[in-house]
């Protein structure tokens, strides 16, 4: 019987390192196609398209309006996997992550699976109160992440819970899209303020930035490219 | 249940009331500088846009202080392989082709063995904790195949799957017999659906083949049509006959013919043979040229476009409305009849159908719903914007050699990046894109470095994304200016076409083979004003990538015109 075990591992292990040898063989093969793919396949016939011609370009240019660019609202079918992948590889996490929104996409205004209903191209009541929703699971996900539900994660804060207004800062950048030097100097302290009341007996945490992070999400200049 | 414990979500809600006063602040320099380009407000639209990304303060310093840092930053995007996702998106949206997971179904085969075997069908799921395997079993449906496929732990083989082959996945040996050495002969199933739909393909040991194939085979179109842009092909090339773009899932599911019955498809033969060495986990899409079919006309005649868009009529509709932006508008009868009888002459009907049907009479060949491809047998001599033909190709030629098709292109385009149509006075500028457009040949990546780089995209202001008084649509028929030269007074046969034609025409059209003869100025006065069609649409003479814009092809094209019309054959 023991001398059955030993074999049957044996055997195993033996069966594990040939896959592995052919798990290296296979992605050494697979990288060699992947950088020659193109020329394997037949091109269309004829030349590509143009580059720039500056001259017509700046003809182009020089026809102008008085009318304005409208705000755009971000796709809101991608609006959770672009924001985790400003940070996060694409991986299980990131698809289990998304699933965990996933049932807010209608609602926050997607679009279906056909596309016979189409993306909402701006906001309604619905749609924010969706947004605020999602905005709270992916910046749990961002700015503190648990072992357990986002193994290996670590929070996007560029420093300790400690140094509010560094970490503050650093989100309302990263979440309005706009320079430092252009966010006035009282929402910060705002939102130092909104952060240090949700610290615990203990002090801050990360997660004592989701609130500022989820405000900054919801916020107009956020919302609104 | 969530786990988690988290006692501040009241003050979110408090907070988003105070949150409003935000963005006044930040917006407050920008209002001021209205007139003025705002090149950092440009950044962040045009970095999301087409990156899918937020500057960073690096990047605002770096690439918003001047106009010539600005513009490197977009060219930078568009060379991005980022830009790739942003544009695929783009016409996602712009085809609005999309299709659930049971469509798959109708592809199966009836049975893969001559008896009762539907599929083979996996289940791959990873037990819990940490040293838990990954396995795939057969699942049910099939009695027989659920008893060979229980096995003792110890029986189960390791095998590489196709989908990942970093991964190991424990099956039993009856699977990795019927399956292959890394189950590509059968169908998977994952155990957690959400996952395996929001998995990109590759990333994870997540794979599920229903919503891999169906995702895939849904943006083959916008898949396509990406192609182009990234490659920089002229974008003329989304209707080209015989031009399609595959990704490894499909791939893959070419490959599986033993289950499902591609001939539906009317795939080439030498599309199957040139993606034997495709990987699985590409995900992105690439241009595979099979030659010219007539049936085909690249985005048109993809499975997504067919099934999500099942009558020849609606095909018809989607597509005068997609790409050449215009809409079947028309005062209907106060009373239905019962019988309306020709719809295409009929009063109240015929507004419509008397361009709709001949349109949708393109697409002959294949058959509604599910029914697809029913052999060229079906095929009609039809017209559309004054022009006839009878296949898909006769009708990619016609609407690529339309300044509509530009000009709507320019329209799409112009309102992914500004967010809103175009206005009645801004005709000139349209009209100037569309020219720029058709000057690069059809570059569509020349078009979004245009409008980003645009004082209009520039502005700091923003304004409302309702236009009252929008443009009105593209007119059809007009071909594009700058494929266009002045006439000669009296073009002459002998001496202005007869030795281009020679050269380009009559090695092959000499009467043979079935081919119409374009040797005699006899032949051309017969033959001269389809020969124009070919010629202008960049069909013939082989090996045009698209319209032809300069050089000899196109001296003989215009040549060609100019002598049809001053002869009013």
């Amino acid at each position: 019987m023991g001398r059955n075990t030993r074999k049957n591992r044996i055997l195993k292990a033996s069966r594990l390192l040939v896959v592995m040898v052919l798990v290296v063989g296979c992605r050494k093969e697979i990288d060699r196609r992947s950088s020659s793919r193109e020329g394997a396949f037949t091109q269309p016939p004829g030349e590509r398209a143009g580059s720039l011609d500056a001259t017509a370009l700046n003809g182009v240019h020089a026809v102008t309006t008085t009318k304005a660019p409208a705000a755009i609202r971000p796709d809101p079918d991608l609006y959770a996997r672009r924001l985790l992948r400003q940070y996060r590889e694409e991986g299980p996490l990131v698809a289990r992550e998304i699933g965990r929104v996933e049932e807010y996409r209608m609602l926050l205004g997607g679009a279906s699976e056909d596309f016979r209903v189409v993306p909402q191209e701006s906001y309604d009541s619905t749609s924010l109160l969706a947004m605020q929703k999602v905005a709270e699971e992916i910046c749990l996900s961002l700015v503190a992440p648990t072992p357990w539900q986002h193994p290996g994660w670590n929070s996007i804060l560029p420093q300790g819970p400690s140094a509010l207004k560094a970490n503050v800062t650093f989100l309302a950048q990263r979440f309005l899209g706009v320079p430092t030097s252009r966010i006035p100097a009282d929402v910060i302290t705002d939102l130092v303020a909104l952060t240090q009341s949700t610290s615990t007996e203990t002090g801050l945490t990360n997660e004592a930035y989701v609130p500022a992070c989820v405000a900054l999400s919801t916020d107009a200049e956020a919302l609104l490219l | 249940m969530k786990t988690r414990h988290w006692p501040f979500a009241p003050l979110i809600v408090l907070f988003l009331a105070a949150a409003t006063f935000l963005a006044p602040n930040v917006g407050r320099e920008a209002s001021e500088t209205r007139a003025a380009a705002d090149y950092s407000r440009a950044l962040k639209r045009a970095q999301y846009l087409l990156n899918a990304s937020i500057p960073t303060d690096a990047e605002f310093s770096a690439d918003a202080g001047k106009e010539t840092d600005y513009e490197a930053a977009v060219r930078r995007f568009i060379d991005n392989p980022r830009f790739y996702d942003a544009v695929m998106r783009y016409h996602e949206r712009l085809l609005g082709v999309g299709l659930p997971a049971e469509y798959l179904e109708e592809l199966q085969r009836p049975d893969i063995d001559g008896k009762e075997l539907k599929l083979a069908r996996l289940r791959c799921t990873r037990g819990q904790g940490a040293a838990s395997r990954f396995t795939c079993a057969w699942e049910g449906g099939d009695a027989g195949r659920n008893r060979t496929g229980q096995c003792p732990k110890a029986m189960q083989e390791p095998v590489t799957p196709f989908w990942k082959p970093e991964a190991i996945v424990w099956v039993c040996p009856s699977v990795a017999r019927a399956c292959g050495s890394n189950l590509s002969k059968c169908f998977v199933e994952y155990s957690d659906e959400n996952e395996a739909k929001n998995t990109e393909l590759g990333t994870s040991e997540a794979f599920d083949s229903r919503y891999t194939i169906v995702k895939s085979l849904s943006r083959q179109a916008a898949g396509l049509a990406t192609a182009v842009v990234v490659d920089n092909w002229p974008y003329t090339k989304i209707l080209e006959p015989g031009l399609t773009a595959v990704d490894g899932a499909l791939a893959h599911f070419y490959g599986q013919k033993h289950h499902f019955d591609i001939d539906k498809l009317n795939v080439p033969a030498d599309l199957i043979r040139q993606l034997e060495d495709v990987n699985v986990d590409d995900t992105r899409f690439n241009l595979v040229y099979t030659g010219n079919h007539y049936e085909h006309a690249g985005i048109l005649t993809t499975f997504g476009w067919m099934r999500r868009y099942e009558k020849n009529r609606t095909r018809a509709n989607q597509l005068y409305e997609r790409l050449l932006c215009r809409r079947f508008t028309a005062d209907l009868p106060r009373v239905f009849p019962q019988d309306p009888g020709n719809l295409r002459t009929r009063e109240g009907c015929k507004g419509c159908h008397a361009t709709l049907d001949p349109l949708a009479d393109f697409y002959a060949v294949w058959g509604e719903g599910g029914a697809l491809y029913q052999g060229n047998a079906a095929a009609k001599k039809t017209t559309f914007a004054g022009k006839s033909g009878s296949t898909l190709a006769d009708l990619s030629s016609i609407i690529t050699n339309d300044e509509a098709f530009a000009t709507c292109t320019v329209q799409n385009a112009w309102e992914w990046m500004m967010g809103r149509k175009f206005y009645k006075e801004e005709e000139k500028l349209r009209d100037g894109l569309t020219a720029y457009f058709v000057k690069t040949r059809y570059s569509f990546r020349e078009l979004i470095y245009a409008l980003a780089t645009h004082p209009a995209f520039t502005s700091a202001a923003r304004a409302d994304a309702v236009v009252t008084d929008p443009l009105d649509p593209p007119p059809l028929g007009k071909v594009p200016e700058t494929t266009q030269k002045t006439c000669k007074p009296a073009v002459d046969f002998d001496t202005d076409i007869g030795p281009r034609a020679t050269r380009y025409c009559a090695g092959c059209h000499d009467g043979t083979d079935g081919r119409q003869s374009l040797e005699t100025e006899v032949d051309w006065r017969r033959l001269g004003k389809t020969a124009l069609g070919l010629l202008a649409s960049g069909s013939m003479p082989p090996g045009q990538s698209g319209p032809p814009t300069a050089g000899e092809v196109f001296e003989l094209k215009e040549d060609v015109r100019c002598w049809v019309e001053q002869q009013d054959l």
